[in-house]
């Protein structure tokens, strides 16, 4: 048998995100919940984001000890210490007032970290044995897949790629189906009564999947305890975005902690926009050009302080709530905007740009760069203000003058 | 056929009541493409912009004839609208929309595998013949009649390549966007051999970007197959790096997906790779000389 206590090997491994928005990513607190209505379990436990909240969680959950979980929306989490087991209620009473007071850094977060809203309080679970398992779509292949590992805990990653026959992968066209469960329980080594628990365990999971528009489902790592029970010790969920509209009731598990000031006004107004780090404001339309303006401000040495993508049929409402989120990032010192109208009219991004810039007094030296679709409209309407803006029709010329404002030149 | 389109396209719009249904379903007549009808489903019998409304694509096939549908529908019906248009056996299908979840659309690429019908999208730009044919949503007037075959992930990027292209006095071929989604209907490989047998397209300008590996697999495709000049960007070089969930996505993507990665496979498989998103028309030209 393992040892009684858990502490997870966290996954450090860093990757570049795709910057089209589409997924939700949820606590892990929400995806046992979630997974609890398919008849998954998981370890007692309880959300809490304050002192009250935890004596009366520790109490509901007759507590001798627990583990406290920090919820936040990357991994990394036990090396950052921010998971504990609590050996009584005092010490965890402790514990949660230094947990709940602060921001965590860990390998998957920026630099500044991401603040800690709430707790999970979960009971000590034994565990004899580690499974990983997810479900996802490989976008590539267009399929969606289930991936095992009689490995679960350690690093799944390096398991993948050092012992691939370790690690089995389905493609999943029909349900689960016999043939599929004899692989799994083979892998696992499991017998008896536990295939019928697992059996019913990845049916759940698959229908989970579905019924929830998930476009992740990881369980790392799944348990098998000393007394024969299966339980979720952690989970990872993902949700489409663009299905959102099927489940209303997931509005209520956005965290906006877990997002810039930016971010969370750009979510309210339906825009795509990701805070960096530098000093120039961007405004451009479609996911792709956006990408390509950032790559090009910093070939010029320039930095941008935003990935701003306004989308095509943004009303000229929506485009001047763009602009009011980018200027109110106190890091911007030069604005750009970058627009090639296709179902974009280049007029209306002109209007929402002036009509913004009359209600602001300090606007910053702002670089406009138009074509396609109403341009000469476009360039009508800021002539015609008193906006202070300078109108390139070359983007490369432009994108130069922007960085070099950016600069103080 | 040129690719894809040719003046013989007999082009229908599913949605064309909608506002932008009908607003590109203006645009591309005007452009000169055949919109011969169009489908909303409770408005049969009306006409609008003087081609006849149908209220299923069927219907609409039977009297028009037309072998490409180009659809406008809102996301909670648009995978509906293209299973409807594959049953209908409409040759090419081109999806505007934004924001099918990924669920549906899994269920129309298991209906297209055994189709009669190619999809483009969604959540794309369109296809465009210049001077011949528009069925999409590009401002036509960036496009001109020549030489260099246009595929990209992106749509407002795909218009800074055309723009580009034109103004060095090249032309376009065919532009197509395949789409920003994660599991578009047709992908980079799909659509390469297309632009390597027309005589018309002299080179293919590839423009890719971050995420997924299409770009991988285009230019496994170039080394083995290509018979032209593949001319190719990446955007995403800079694209903040992020808090990722899971590891799932780790364990299938291994080694592809960044900018650089990208980048490094098209360039070992002979495509010029275009470093700044200005240069996309001027390195075209050069590779061409």
């Amino acid at each position: 048998m393992m040892t009684a206590l858990y502490f997870r090997s966290d996954h450090t491994l860093k990757k570049k995100k795709n910057i089209r928005p589409i997924h939700m990513n949820i606590h892990e607190f929400q995806a046992k919940e979630l997974l609890r209505r398919y008849g998954i379990e998981t370890p007692p436990g309880k959300a809490i984001s304050s002192l009250d909240e935890f004596s009366s969680a520790w109490e509901d959950l007759k507590l001798q000890q627990g583990v406290l979980k920090i919820q936040i929306h990357a991994g990394g989490r036990g090396k950052a210490g921010g998971i504990q087991i609590v050996k009584s209620k005092e010490k965890g009473r402790e514990t949660v007032h230094n947990l709940l007071s602060r921001r965590f850094v860990t390998k998957q977060t920026s630099a500044e970290g991401l603040p800690v809203r709430f707790l999970l309080l979960t009971t000590v679970i034994e565990i004899k044995n580690e499974y990983y398992a997810s479900i996802t779509y490989d976008t590539l292949k267009r399929e969606k897949i289930l991936i095992v590992s009689a490995e679960g805990g350690v690093d799944i990653e390096e398991t993948a790629q050092n012992h691939p026959d370790r690690v089995l992968t389905f493609s999943l066209h029909t349900p689960l189906k016999p043939f599929h469960f004899l692989n799994i329980f083979r892998l696992f080594g499991w017998e008896g009564e536990l295939k019928k628990k697992g059996q019913s365990l990845f049916n759940a999971l698959d229908r989970a999947f579905d019924e929830l528009d998930a476009t992740l489902i990881e369980i790392n790592p799944l348990v098998l305890t000393p007394k024969g029970e299966l339980i979720v010790l952690d989970a990872r969920m993902s949700l489409d975005d663009s299905a959102l509209y099927r489940h209303p009731e997931f509005e209520s598990f956005f965290d906006p902690t877990q997002h810039s000031l930016q971010e969370v006004a750009a979510k309210e107004a339906d825009l795509a926009y990701v805070s960096l780090e530098g000093s120039i404001g961007c405004m451009v339309n479609g996911a792709g050009l956006a990408m390509a303006t950032l790559d090009l401000l910093s070939r010029f040495g320039g930095a941008p302080a935003n990935f701003l993508d306004v989308g095509g049929s943004a009303t000229e409402e929506k485009i001047g709530k763009g602009f009011e989120i980018i200027l109110q990032d106190f890091k911007v010192r030069a604005l750009f905007v970058n627009i090639f109208g296709g179902i974009m009219d280049c007029a209306k991004i002109a209007s929402a740009l002036v009509s913004v810039f009359s209600k602001i007094k300090d606007t910053p030296p702002t670089v406009v760069r138009m074509e396609g679709t109403n341009v000469e409209r476009a360039k009508e309407i800021l002539s015609l203000s008193s906006a202070q803006v300078l109108f390139y029709d070359d983007l490369e010329s432009a994108a130069q003058k922007a960085v070099a404002i950016s600069k103080g030149g | 056929m040129a690719v894809l389109l040719n003046q013989e396209s007999r082009v229908i719009v599913q949605g064309i009541t909608g506002k932008s249904g009908l607003f590109h379903a203006d645009l591309s007549l005007k452009y000169g493409t055949k919109i011969v009808g169009g489908v909303t489903p409770g408005k049969g019998g009306q006409s609008v912009l003087g081609v006849p409304v149908f209220d299923t694509v069927r219907e609409a096939k039977s009297a028009t004839l037309c072998n490409v549908s180009l659809i406008f529908v809102p996301p909670p019906f648009a995978a509906d609208a293209i299973l409807e248009a594959i049953d209908a056996e409409i040759e090419l299908i081109v999806c505007i929309t934004e924001g099918i979840p990924q669920q549906d659309m899994l269920g129309v690429i298991r209906n297209l595998e055994r189709s009669k019908s190619r999809l483009i999208g969604p959540n794309c730009p369109g296809v465009i013949v210049p001077e011949v044919c528009r069925v999409g949503i590009m401002p036509g007037y960036i496009h001109k009649r020549g030489s260099v075959g246009v595929l990209s992930r992106s749509g407002t990027l795909t218009y800074e390549a055309v723009w580009q292209t034109t103004k060095v006095g090249l032309g376009q071929s065919a532009c197509i966007g395949i789409g920003g989604d994660p599991m578009p209907g047709s992908t980079f490989v799909d659509l390469l051999p297309l632009f390597d047998r027309d005589p018309e397209t002299k080179a293919i300008l590839l423009i890719g970007e971050i995420g997924g590996g299409a770009e991988e697999l285009a230019a496994e495709w170039i080394k083995k197959n290509s018979t032209k000049p593949v001319v190719a960007f990446v955007a995403g070089l800079l694209a903040p790096a992020g808090k990722r969930m899971g590891h799932a996505g780790a364990i299938i993507s291994r080694g592809k997906g960044t900018a650089l990665e990208k980048i490094a496979a098209l360039k070992d498989a002979g495509a010029v790779i275009v470093e700044s998103p200005t240069a996309l028309g001027k390195t075209v030209k050069e590779v061409l000389k």
